[in-house]
């Protein structure tokens, strides 16, 4: 067994997580701050951040996760997570972004892309998503006509 | 009963909401257009443009204007990103004379948008494929499936970004692939698969770039076996070919050659040990082989040595004397480490009085071996190996189709033979 290099990592609100060095690396933020720190071999280095906790905690969950599991048991896995609430959902998004991770991001916008393919038509989706329609009923008649063939 | 759900969403900046749209099929994502002004032209921006057969049919003839129009503003409003991908899809009918779909007209569009990837399968290819395709400097990857139809490679092709090029059901004139390929200087993935060689003379593949090649003629179908394949790719990395054996083959240069899969069968009309002894010769250099053939359809006397070869699998139909053409295949691969087995073998095979040497890979190098499809009667084979593989660490055996009891009935067998190594594990799946 290789012995990995373990990073702590500190969120705003002081809880440490040690994460291998490799998973944590999959985030394009950490990968950049540690390289501007010290590029040559360390270990338990201390990194200081400021992103929300709860994020972080799940974003760290995902990507290790990501790493153990066989890629036919991943889908599986993956669709599990990711069926959690728009709200949920939301600050995923936000760790994702925030720390640049590719494959979270991806997970995230395909889970709401399925969302959007579940509803039946447009009022379902506004009310999922409790979206406001602010369309005047003139610029909502345009909208129908350009799309006719599209049975909107 | 309407609950109080925060818009969360719509704070989503908007390229990740366009990333959301590219998982939606296109009709859908133009529907979230109606959602709200935020989403008014979101699907605009849409970086992958797809349509399918699904959505063809579903248009009624009296849409058919509208769509086209939609068409025409999804892919000509100025201001627009570049494209990553234009595909379409699954159709037979797209260029349906009653409907009129200018599709060539897409495609230039598509082209003047700086798209990176097309991907088309349609009917008649060959008439609709305007020439500025094969003139487009943003294309990285081309895919098309072109059912019988010829495609027209024009003189001054230059595609200087396309890094894959796939070709299916294609079929070429005179030296337009030769062509073709000269003038693709970064290509790296090439296949032509199910291709038309009725009128070909020579397959022609000279290209520095190129780490992939798949040929895939599907076994002489097509055919024409009268022409030659020629291939220098010193940056080749993977080879495939499915054909049966043609004409001839020239293989230079071939030194960056790590992995060939190779299924080829018999050609009667030629000198077939000749040719394909070409052809085999020309791979020496690979890593790791995998043949299929379903006769002895090269002399072992005339095998190269294949000094790299540390991974072979092999199978096919089987054939009498298959035995001894194995051992001697084995004596020109001296270094090999893992042997794959997929072959019937009939009982009374005489792997007990083989009149030839252990190859010395057998004593020396070979730590794993494979055996699919078990039956009962290639025991005499497995028996052979666990004698003369003298540093044999796996010996994995695939049964297939056999019973329970019969499983443990082998199991109980394999576990008695004698092994002349004494780290061998023998695993019954």
């Amino acid at each position: 067994m290789l012995l990995s290099k373990n990073s702590a990592l500190e969120s705003k609100d002081n809880e440490i997580f040690e994460v291998e060095e490799s998973i944590a690396i999959q985030s394009e933020l950490i990968k950049t701050m540690t390289t501007m720190v010290n590029s040559k071999a360390y270990v338990n280095e201390r990194n200081q951040m400021v992103p929300e906790a709860r994020c972080r905690k799940q974003a760290n969950y995902h990507v290790e996760q990501n790493n153990k599991i066989v890629d036919e048991e991943l889908s599986d896995w993956e669709s599990k997570f990711f069926e959690v609430d728009m709200d949920d959902l939301h600050e995923l998004f936000m760790a994702a972004n925030y720390l640049e991770i590719e494959s979270l991001l991806n997970g995230v916008t395909k889970r709401v892309g399925d969302f959007i393919k579940a509803c039946k038509n447009v009022e379902v989706i506004r009310q999922t998503f409790g979206i406001n329609n602010d369309f005047a009923a003139q610029q909502e008649e345009e909208i129908r006509k350009l799309n006719s063939w599209n049975h909107i | 009963m309407a609950m109080c759900v925060e818009d969360r969403i719509s704070s989503f900046p908007d390229h990740i909401l366009c990333h959301i749209l590219s998982f939606l099929p296109i009709e859908e994502a133009v529907r979230t257009s109606i959602i709200s002004t935020k989403w008014r032209y979101l699907f605009a921006s849409i970086s992958t443009i797809k349509f399918d057969g699904h959505l063809m049919r579903g248009l009624a003839d009296r849409n058919v204007d509208s769509f086209k129009n939609f068409v025409d503003r999804l892919l000509k409003f100025p201001d627009q990103v570049s494209l990553d991908c234009f595909r379409l899809d699954d159709i037979v009918s797209w260029n349906d004379k009653d409907r009129n779909f200018d599709v060539s007209d897409w495609i230039c569009a598509a082209l003047c948008r700086g798209v990176k990837e097309i991907d088309l399968d349609l009917d008649n290819l060959g008439d609709i494929l305007p020439a500025v395709l094969f003139t487009c400097h943003s294309l990285v990857t081309l895919k098309l499936v072109a059912v019988g139809s010829e495609i027209t490679v024009p003189s001054d092709v230059c595609l200087g970004n396309l890094k894959t090029l796939q070709l299916r059901n294609a079929s070429f004139v005179g030296d337009s692939i030769h062509r073709l390929i000269s003038n693709c200087h970064v290509l790296e993935d090439l296949a032509f698969i199910h291709c038309d060689s009725d009128y070909l003379r020579e397959v022609n593949i000279q290209s520095p770039s190129l780490k992939r090649l798949v040929l895939d003629f599907d076994l002489g179908e097509s055919g024409n076996l009268d022409y030659v394949v020629v291939i220098n790719a010193p940056n080749l990395v993977y080879f495939q070919y499915t054909d049966a054996v043609v004409e001839g083959y020239t293989l230079t240069n071939m030194k960056s050659l790590e992995k060939a899969r190779l299924n080829i069968c018999e050609n009667d009309s030629i000198d077939c040990e000749t040719s394909a002894t070409h052809l085999i010769q020309g791979i020496r250099n690979v890593r790791s082989l995998s043949l299929t053939t379903d006769e002895a359809i090269f002399r072992t006397s005339r095998l190269p040595i294949f000094h790299n070869l540390i991974e072979f699998e092999y199978g096919g139909h089987g054939f009498n004397g298959i035995e001894t053409w194995l051992v001697e295949f084995l004596h020109c691969a001296p270094n090999l480490e893992t042997l794959n087995l997929n072959f019937p073998v009939d009982a009374g095979t005489r792997w007990k009085a083989l009149p030839i040497e252990v190859p010395s890979c057998l004593s020396f190098h070979l730590k794993e071996i494979e055996i699919s499809c078990f039956v009962t009667h290639m025991i005499e084979m497995v028996s052979y190996f666990l004698d003369n593989a003298m540093v044999l660490e796996n010996l994995i055996i695939r049964t297939k189709g056999l019973s329970v009891t019969q499983t443990r009935k082998v199991s109980n067998q394999l576990l008695q033979l004698l092994k002349s190594s004494k780290k061998c594990l023998i695993v019954i799946l």
